[in-house]
C-alpha cells in the first residue's frame, strides 16, 4: 500500500526533566535506535523507564536535549511534529470529541488538502479495514473503548504516514480485547508494510506484536533482540526478570579454568560454561532458571538431582505451576497440564536442570 | 532555548512563529494597556520634576479625612464580607444539603444571579424607594418622617444583597463536592447531625469560606457606586474620595494618591486570595460521586429554617428589582402613582445619546473581549513561550484592581501625548477588553485544564500546524469559555461605572453615568427606566448566549453562570 517506507534511525538522544523531589532526573539518557524500513519495533520497560520520552520525541511532541532523529536520510530532528509525516495513537485515543468518526479520520486528509471525493473514498476504505463500516456520522463518546482504538488507529494509518507510532495503545482496553487488538494491529502492520515503533509495559503484548524489542531501564537501552533472544539469553538479571518469569538462586564459584567455572549451588557442584567476564573463585554470583527448565521427577527418579518438596499447585488448564521448596529456597517449576501433571501439597520431588539452561548474569546495576 | 522556558510537567513545543508573534502582539497590547497606564499613575503619585518623592503622598497620609476613609473602607469590607458569605453559605448549604425541588432551586438561583448582573446601583436605588424620607416602607407603610437612609448600614446591606451571590457560586461547589460518605461516616460513628456539620462539613468548607470572604472583602472595597449613593457625606470611603478630588477638585495627583492607598488592601487581598486561599481546597472535583445519594444530613426543622431564610432573602431581592419596574412606570414613586411611561420617554431623547454610546462600545468590546479572553487563555495554559507566567500575572491586573484605580490610572495615561486617547469610545472599549477579558482568560484556562493535551498532539501528528490545531479543535472545545467571556465583557459594558466614570466624554457616555447623573439630579423615575432597560438588555444576552452555549456544548465545559458570577 505504501511505497514509501522509511527506516527511523535515532542517535544518542536524551532528555533531562527537573523532577520536585529527585531533582534532575533522565528521561532517556543516550538512547540510539535503528529501525529498518517495515520493521515493528517495540520499546518495553516498567513505567518511567523512558519510553514514552523517547518516543514522544521521535514523534516530535519533545524536544531533546541531545540527538537527532532520522526519518530515512531526513535529519527531522528540529521539525515540528505536524511536517514529519507519522502517524500517532495515543494511549487514550485523543479522539476529537465534537467531531464525527467519519470527520476524526478524515482530519489528517483535510488538512492535507485532499478532494472531498478522495477523502470520501480514503474514510471509508480504512473504516471498512478496522471493521466500522457505518459508524462514520457516530461521535465517540457513543463508541466502546474497543471501537475508539480502532477509529484512532484508522485516523493515523489514513493518512499512510512513513512512520506510524503506538502509545501504550491497549492499556485502556479488557484483558480479552487487548489480545484480539494486538492480534489486529499486528496484521494490519504487515499488510501495509509502514515502519512501526510501539510503546509498551507488558512484555506479552510486546512479543506478540514485535520483530525486535527493545527493552528500556532507567532511561537507557539495556538490550534489543527478537522476543526469543531476551527470553533465552538476557543479557542481565533485569531482562532476565522483565520478560517472562525466572528463579533465581544464589550460588558460590568454587573454581575457574580456562574452558569453564565450577558453582556450588543448594548444595550440589554444576559445571558451567566460561562466560566472557568469569568472577573470581569464591565470589558470591546468582544463577537464574526459568520456570519450565526445572524438570520435575517423582521420588527416586534419578539421584543426580535436587530434593524438594511441593508447596502448593496450581492448575491453570494447559499447564501447571508447581511452588516447591528446595532446602529452604522457593522454586517455581511450570510443567504442561496433561494428566497427572498436578502434585498434592507436601509431595517429595527431584529436581532436575540442563547445565545450558542455568544462566549466570551480571547483577542488576543499583541506580 | 525552548526547553528552558517549558512549564513543568508539559511537553517544550518546536519554536512557532505564528504562536511567537501571538505572544509579541498580546504583550505589546497588555503593556500598553495594562503595564503602562498603572506604572504612569505611579509616577504621577511618586515622580515629581523627575525626581523620586513622596510629597504627594504624605500630606495625604496626614490628612485625618483620608484615613478615615481608608478606616471606612476597610470597615465596610469587612462588615460585607461577613454578612455576605453567612448568607452566601447559607444558599450554598441548603442548595447542596437540603434537596430541593429543581423547579424551587432554578428559581432561587436565578433571582439570586440578578444583583450580580444588574447596574451597580439597582438594589441602591430600591432602598432609597423604600427606605428613603419619602420610602415606600418608611414614609407610608411606617409613616416615619425625617428619616435618613445614608450611612454605613444602607451601604453596607445593599453591597451585601449585591455581592452575596459571589459567596454562593464559591461555596456551591465546594459544598456539593465534599463527600457527603465521610459526613455519613461521621455520623455512623455515632456523632449527632450537629457534631458532624462542626467537626466535618464546616472545617472542610473554611478554605472556601476565607476565599468567599475575601472576594467579597475585593468587591466591596472596590465598590464605588454604591457608596457614591448610600453612603454620602456621612460615610466617606476611598473610591469616593478618589472620584471627588478628580473630578471635584481636579486634582488629578491627589486622586492617584488615594487610589494607591486603595491598591494597598486590594493588592494584599489579590496575593492573599492567589497564594494561600487557592491552594487549601480540600475538596477535589473528581466528577465522582454525582450520582450518589446524600443521606439525610439536615433535620427537617433545620431544613425548613434554612429555606425559610433563603426564600426570604430571595423575596427581598425581588421585591427590589418589583419596585425597580414599579418606579419606572408611576410618576413619582412616594408622591404621585398615576401610571406613566414618561420615564421611558426619557431614554428615547436625552438619553438616547447614553443608550446608542453604551450599545456601540459593549457591540465593540463583546467579540474583541471574548477573542482576547481565549487567546491569552490558550497562550499560557497551552504554549512554552517567554514571559508566560508573568502574562498570566499582569492580564488579571486590571481585573484584580479596583476600577477606580483602573479609571484613574487611564486617565493619567492617556490624556497626554504620546498616547492621547482620552474621551474617545477606542479608550473606553480598551478598558473593558483588558479588565474583562479576564473572565474569559480563567474560563478558558479552567476548560483547558479538563481538555487532555494529546487532542492537540493528535492534530499535529496528523499533520496540522499550530493554527490550525487551534481553529478546528481547540477553538471549538473552548467555545463555552468564548462565550462566557463575551457575555461577561458584554454584561460589564452595560453595568460597570468605577473605571470608565473617568473615561466618559462629551462624545461618548453610557447609560450608568446617565443613571448616576439622573440620581444626583434625584429624578429617580428616569433611573430606575434606565436601570430596567439595562437589565432587559443583559437577561436577553444572557439568554441568547445560553442559547449558543447549548448549540456548542462541548463534553466537560462548564456551566456558564458559575463563569458569569467570578
Amino acid at each position: 500500500m505504501t511505497d514509501h517506507r522509511l527506516g527511523v534511525r535515532v542517535e544518542g538522544i536524551a532528555k533531562r526533566y527537573q523532577h520536585r523531589v529527585k531533582g534532575e532526573v533522565w528521561a532517556a539518557r543516550d538512547v540510539t535506535l535503528d529501525v529498518a524500513p517495515g520493521e515493528f519495533l517495540t520499546l518495553l520497560g516498567p513505567s518511567g523507564c523512558g519510553k514514552t520520552t523517547t518516543l514522544r520525541m521521535v514523534a516530535g511532541f519533545e524536544v531533546p536535549d541531545a540527538g537527532r532523529v532520522f526519518f530515512g536520510d531526513r535529519d527531522v530532528s528540529t521539525l515540528p511534529a505536524n511536517q514529519r509525516d507519522i502517524g500517532f495513537v495515543f494511549q487514550n485515543y485523543a479522539l476529537f470529541p465534537h467531531l464525527t468518526i467519519f470527520e476524526n479520520v478524515a482530519y489528517g486528509l483535510r488538512v492535507r488538502g485532499k478532494p472531498d471525493a478522495e477523502v470520501r473514498r480514503a474514510v471509508t476504505d480504512v473504516l471498512a479495514l478496522v471493521g466500522l463500516s457505518g459508524y462514520e456520522p457516530q461521535f465517540s463518546s457513543q463508541l466502546s473503548g474497543g471501537e475508539q482504538q480502532r477509529v484512532a488507529l484508522a485516523r493515523a494509518i489514513v493518512i499512510q504516514p512513513g512512520v506510524l507510532l503506538f502509545d501504550e495503545p491497549l492499556s485502556n482496553l479488557d484483558a480479552r480485547l487487548r489480545v484480539q487488538m494486538r492480534h489486529e494491529i499486528r496484521s494490519l502492520q504487515r499488510r501495509l508494510g509502514i515502519t512501526t515503533i510501539y510503546v509498551t509495559h507488558d512484555q506479552e503484548e510486546a512479543m506478540a506484536v514485535s520483530d525486535r524489542i527493545v527493552v528500556m531501564n532507567q532511561g537507557r537501552i539495556v538490550q534489543t533482540g527478537s522476543a526469543e533472544d531476551l527470553y533465552h539469553r538476557p543479557h542481565d538479571a533485569f531482562v532476565a526478570r522483565f520478560i517472562g518469569r525466572i528463579n533465581a538462586v544464589e550460588a558460590r564459584v568454587t573454581a575457574v579454568d580456562g574452558a569453564g567455572i565450577e558453582v556450588q549451588v543448594l548444595g550440589r557442584t554444576l559445571r558451567l560454561p566460561r562466560p566472557a567476564v568469569p568472577p573470581a573463585p569464591g565470589a558470591a554470583v546468582q544463577l537464574m532458571v526459568r520456570p519450565e527448565a526445572l524438570r520435575v521427577g517423582g521420588e527416586g527418579a534419578g539421584a543426580a538431582g535436587w530434593a524438594a518438596k511441593v508447596t502448593a499447585c496450581t492448575f491453570l488448564g494447559e499447564k501447571v505451576e508447581l511452588h516447591l521448596d528446595c532446602g529452604g529456597q522457593p522454586l517455581l517449576a511450570v510443567r504442561p497440564g496433561g494428566p497427572g501433571a498436578a502434585l498434592p501439597e507436601g509431595q517429595s520431588v527431584v529436581l532436575d536442570v540442563g547445565p545450558a539452561a542455568w544462566l549466570l548474569l551480571p547483577p542488576e546495576p543499583t541506580a | 532555548m525552548a526547553a528552558a522556558t517549558s512549564p513543568p510537567g508539559a511537553a517544550a513545543a518546536h519554536r512557532d512563529p505564528l504562536v511567537t508573534a501571538t505572544a509579541l502582539v498580546l504583550w505589546l497590547l497588555l503593556a500598553l494597556f495594562i503595564v503602562y497606564p498603572l506604572v504612569m499613575m505611579l509616577g504621577r503619585v511618586f515622580v515629581h520634576q523627575g525626581r523620586f518623592t513622596v510629597d504627594g503622598l504624605l500630606p495625604l497620609l496626614t490628612d485625618r479625612h483620608h484615613w478615615q476613609a481608608f478606616g471606612n473602607s476597610l470597615m465596610l469590607a469587612t462588615a460585607v464580607g461577613v454578612v455576605g458569605t453567612l448568607a452566601g453559605f447559607v444558599f450554598a448549604f441548603t442548595a447542596a444539603r437540603s434537596q430541593l425541588p429543581p423547579w424551587l432551586q432554578r428559581t432561587i438561583d436565578a433571582s439570586v444571579l440578578l444583583p450580580l448582573v444588574s447596574p451597580p446601583f439597582t438594589t441602591a436605588i430600591a432602598i432609597i424607594f423604600s427606605f428613603g424620607p419619602r420610602g415606600l416602607i418608611t414614609h407610608e407603610l411606617l409613616g416615619m418622617k425625617g428619616v435618613t437612609v445614608y450611612g454605613f448600614t444602607s451601604t453596607m446591606l445593599s453591597e451585601a444583597v449585591t455581592y452575596f451571590p459571589i459567596a454562593y457560586l464559591t461555596l456551591k461547589p465546594i459544598l456539593a463536592g465534599i463527600d457527603s460518605n465521610i459526613e455519613g461516616m461521621a455520623l455512623s460513628l455515632g456523632a449527632s447531625r450537629w457534631r458532624v456539620f462542626r467537626t466535618v462539613t464546616l472545617p472542610l468548607a473554611i478554605p472556601g469560606l476565607a476565599n468567599a470572604f475575601l472576594l467579597l472583602f475585593a468587591a466591596s472595597l472596590a465598590d464605588f457606586a454604591t457608596p457614591l449613593i448610600l453612603a454620602g457625606n456621612q460615610y466617606p470611603v476611598l473610591p469616593t474620595q478618589a472620584y471627588l478630588q478628580i473630578t471635584g477638585l481636579f486634582d488629578l495627583r491627589g486622586g492617584a494618591a488615594l487610589s494607591f492607598i486603595l491598591l494597598v488592601p486590594a493588592l494584599a487581598v489579590f496575593l492573599l486570595q492567589r497564594h494561600w486561599v487557592s491552594r487549601r481546597h480540600y475538596v477535589t472535583v473528581t466528577g465522582k460521586g454525582a450520582g450518589q445519594t446524600p443521606f439525610d444530613s439536615v433535620s427537617p426543622a433545620v431544613r425548613a429554617a434554612l429555606l425559610a431564610l433563603c426564600l426570604v432573602i430571595t423575596l427581598a431581592i425581588a421585591y427590589f428589582y418589583a419596585l425597580l419596574l414599579y418606579a419606572s412606570l408611576v410618576a413619582a414613586l412616594g408622591a404621585n402613582h398615576d401610571f406613566t411611561l414618561k420615564h421611558y420617554h426619557v431614554i428615547f431623547t436625552e438619553g438616547l445619546k447614553a443608550t446608542r454610546d453604551t450599545l456601540v462600545i459593549a457591540g465593540f468590546a463583546m467579540p474583541l473581549g471574548g477573542l482576547y479572553g481565549v487567546l491569552v487563555g490558550y497562550l499560557v495554559a497551552r504554549k512554552a513561550f517567554v514571559g508566560r507566567r508573568s502574562m498570566e500575572l499582569v492580564s488579571m491586573a486590571n481585573y484584580a484592581l479596583p476600577g477606580t484605580i483602573v479609571g484613574i490610572a487611564y486617565l493619567i495615561a492617556f490624556n497626554d501625548p504620546p498616547i492621547e486617547l482620552t474621551g474617545t469610545a477606542l479608550l473606553i472599549v480598551a478598558c473593558y477588553v483588558f479588565r474583562y477579558g479576564a473572565t474569559g482568560i480563567r474560563a478558558t484556562v479552567a476548560l483547558l485544564s479538563q481538555i487532555d493535551k494529546s487532542l492537540e498532539e493528535a492534530s499535529a501528528s496528523l499533520g496540522a500546524g499550530s493554527g490550525t490545531t487551534f481553529r478546528r479543535i481547540t477553538l471549538p472545545l473552548i467555545v463555552p469559555a468564548f462565550f462566557a467571556g463575551l457575555g461577561v465583557v458584554f454584561i460589564r459594558s452595560m453595568t460597570a461605572i468605577s473605571a470608565t466614570i473617568f473615561l466618559v466624554s462629551m462624545s461618548w457616555t453610557l447609560i450608568t453615568v446617565k443613571i448616576l447623573e439622573n440620581i444626583t439630579e434625584l429624578s429617580l423615575g428616569p433611573a430606575a427606566a434606565f436601570s430596567v432597560l439595562v437589565c432587559v438588555i443583559v437577561f436577553i444576552v444572557i439568554g441568547l448566549i445560553g442559547r449558543a452555549l447549548s448549540h456548542f456544548r462541548a463534553p466537560g465545559s462548564s456551566s456558564v453562570t458559575n463563569i458569569l458570577g467570578g
